[in-house]
């Protein structure tokens, strides 16, 4: 007991922020899930006909949104986490090869996109992609519409995407590689391995929480994407980038009165599929350590 | 060791002075303070500023504030301090379809608090078209600042070089006659940029005789709608509509375009443009026997707010009143002022959007959408209408997944409303 009150006063500004921004809007928004509401009056509690509509009723607007919404999503994080843990790492391998002041250089560079906004990256690379004076068609002698024919569209999008989020990955890769124990590299050397079997024999197992880590996370944050689609493409062609947060922004907050109650489903089942993958991971990383 | 005279004089003339400070307080007027949220951010907004600098200067206890929010962040605000009650701006500029969504939700104050205030805020003192866009079910809830839009801006050198001055005959420009240049411009002249697509299909649709709902039901399948964009496509497909990822501003003031529907707030901003030799007609239209320029108002309303001061009610009306009197300053913004003492100042007469105000015909073209979910029709008309006219979506396709979309999100609105 006392124990517990030695603690609180340092735990408890945490637990004061988690709960104002992270617990009680989660639990709201589950609660929402459950109602029809417009913001205005007092939800309507409709118990699960908002999860009937998107999942069950394909004459509802909103069940081809969701699974549009959430195609599109799945697609962005199936070819975007491989991108930002495999970019990063071989990067990291790469510098880690050069002295330390030029490798610290080039982690600055490869870590500054990170710091600019979204909505700024994105201007600079639709400028790049554009198809009349943009430095990628000019330089390739190229005429591609890249934001409005596919798959370029996406391509534009993941570029945005690797960009500004290989920094943060890349630090971490880089310490852990640096911590991989120099005699175990020296065996692997004195075995006959080759620089690529001694990454998969010894970098790799060595880094695997790291590695973990950084793909849970960048799994989470890969299913909340909402900027680079919409400051790239709009969610356009056809709907073809249009992300699952972008309907439910657009149902909870666009133009005329809003729809949380559906919006909230949408979020709700984002969550739960989420939760699903990184439960898989999670298990997956324990797994390993229980090796 | 106290003096008790002593403390009895002090306490004395502390009371003394304290009476005289009360008695002057009370012979002043309470101070009022109006805190403005409006979606002026660009450069209509610097207009707005400037007038709200020129009646603090002018103004007697009355202090407006003037808050710029972009659009997409102010609407979802305003529900966040209706359902708190607090900080809600005593004035507040919306965009004409909101005050029906607003005023049909009941968060509007009816206008008739600030009449009593300024009776001079009435329908007679301003241009019809822009009061009925803040007249809800009856009720009137905004006084309106403007009407903005979508019109044509026309490259006059371009209209000679290509022999199309015959255009302007009639001051109506067609999309009929968009394609009599089919075939006769070079590469990377068109006749149109297509940014503005939407604005055009929703006047069209008007222009025809139709509305999104006719008869009240949403309908946006009808032949109308088809054949509207069907001519759209036909102009893309002739290669009339510059490429979707085209800079269309650019397009047009670099002189690559005949004519670009473009809004009415876009004329400040062309008037910088050195040898761009430009003019303005009505928005494109597709027929032009019976022509149509769909608008929107920029209203003033007040949220319910049962913390409003009578003094800020006083100072909001007295600002409405020195906007409806010096209106003719806003019309540089581009806008077509909605107060009626503009049209008899010469200087706005001379200004390009005068042409949709200076004469009763004129006058009679402009319309506003009384829809109360045109917001939802105008979100999917943006959503969709590139992948319509570029052809990626079939035309009647496109529009059932429209009429579909726009009519699941009515029917929600409508049971969350409790209608």
């Amino acid at each position: 007991m006392k124990a517990t009150l030695r603690a609180l006063p340092f735990i408890g500004p945490h637990l004061v922020i988690f709960a104002i921004f992270a617990l009680i809007p989660t639990v709201y928004g589950f609660y929402i899930a459950f109602t029809r509401w417009n913001i205005i009056g007092e939800p309507t509690w409709v118990g699960f006909d908002n999860f009937q509509q998107i999942l069950f009723e394909p004459e509802s607007p909103f069940y081809s949104q969701f699974r549009s919404g959430l195609a599109n999503t799945l697609i962005f994080v199936g070819i975007a986490v491989p991108l930002l843990i495999v970019v990063p790492l071989l990067l990291a391998l790469a510098i880690g090869g050069i002295n330390d002041r030029g490798a610290n250089i080039f982690q600055g560079v490869f870590y500054i996109p990170g710091l600019i906004s979204v909505s700024a990256g994105a201007l600079a690379w639709s400028l790049m992609f554009n198809r009349d004076f943009g430095f990628i068609n000019n330089v390739f002698g190229t005429d591609i519409s890249f934001t409005t024919t596919q798959p370029w569209a996406w391509v534009t999008i993941f570029t945005l995407t690797v960009w500004a989020g290989i920094g943060g990955n890349l630090i971490i890769y880089r310490s852990a590689i640096a911590n991989v124990p120099e005699q175990l590299r020296e065996a692997a050397q004195l075995d006959g391995a080759g620089s690529v079997r001694q990454f998969f024999a010894v970098v790799l197992p060595s880094i695997r929480f790291p590695l973990l880590y950084t793909l849970v996370m960048t799994t989470a944050l890969s299913f909340n994407v909402y900027g680079q689609p919409v400051m790239m493409t709009e969610g356009g062609p056809a709907g073809t980038t249009t992300v699952l947060m972008m309907d439910i922004r657009d149902l909870a907050f666009g133009d005329g009165p809003a729809i949380a109650g559906i919006a909230a489903a949408m979020s709700v089942m984002l969550g739960l599929v989420l939760m699903a993958i990184s439960a898989i991971q999670f298990r997956v990383m324990f797994r390993s350590s229980d090796d | 060791m106290v003096n008790p005279t002593r403390v009895v004089a002090t306490v004395c003339a502390v009371a003394a002075t304290a009476l005289v400070v009360s008695a002057c307080s009370a012979g002043e007027e309470e101070s009022g303070e109006v805190t403005f949220w409006n979606p002026l951010t660009g450069a209509d907004g610097e207009f707005m500023s400037t007038l709200v600098s020129d009646f603090n200067g002018q103004a007697e206890a009355c202090v407006v504030d003037f808050q710029p929010i972009p659009a997409d962040d102010l609407y979802p605000r305003l529900y966040s301090v209706v359902n708190t009650g607090e900080d809600i701006p005593e004035l507040l500029l919306i965009h004409g379809p909101r005050v029906t969504e607003f005023g049909g939700a009941g968060l509007l104050e009816p206008l008739a608090s600030l009449q009593e205030i300024n009776p001079e805020l009435n329908r007679d003192n301003y241009l019809d078209v822009a009061w009925d866009a803040g007249v809800f079910d009856g009720v009137e809830y905004a006084v309106p600042l403007d009407l903005h839009g979508i019109v044509t801006y026309y490259n006059a050198d371009l209209l000679a070089d290509y022999g199309v001055e015959h255009w302007l005959d009639d001051g109506i420009v067609t999309t009929e006659e968009l394609f009599e240049v089919e075939g006769q411009l070079p590469d990377g002249v068109y006749a149109m940029p297509g940014l503005f697509v939407p604005a055009v299909v929703e006047s069209q649709l008007f222009n025809v005789g139709s509305e999104f709902a006719p008869g009240g039901e949403l309908d946006l399948t009808q032949q109308a709608m088809v054949d509207i964009y069907s001519d759209l496509l036909a102009l893309d497909e002739a290669g009339l509509i510059a490429p979707e990822d085209s800079d269309d501003y650019q397009v047009f003031n670099s002189g690559q375009a005949l004519v670009f529907p473009d809004g009415t707030w876009a004329i400040s901003n062309r008037n910088s443009i050195d040898g761009l030799n430009w003019g303005l007609s009505y928005n494109l239209q597709a027929d032009a026997s019976s022509p149509v320029n769909m608008l929107e108002s920029h209203s003033f309303v007040q949220l319910i707010d049962g913390g409003r001061s009578e003094a800020a009610d006083r100072c909001a009306a007295d600002f409405l009143e020195y906007l409806r009197l010096n209106s003719a300053y806003w019309g540089e913004a581009g806008q077509v002022v909605a107060s009626n003492v503009a049209f008899e100042d010469p200087a706005y007469s001379e200004l390009p959007q005068a042409l949709l105000t200076n004469t009763e015909e004129a006058r009679s073209t402009l319309a506003t959408g009384e829809y109360i979910y045109t917001s939802y029709v105008m979100s999917a008309l943006w959503d969709n209408s590139q992948d319509i006219v570029r052809g990626r979506i079939p035309v009647e396709e496109a529009l059932a997944a429209m009429q579909n979309e726009v009519a699941g999100k009515i029917a929600e609105a409508e049971a969350a409303s409790g209608n």
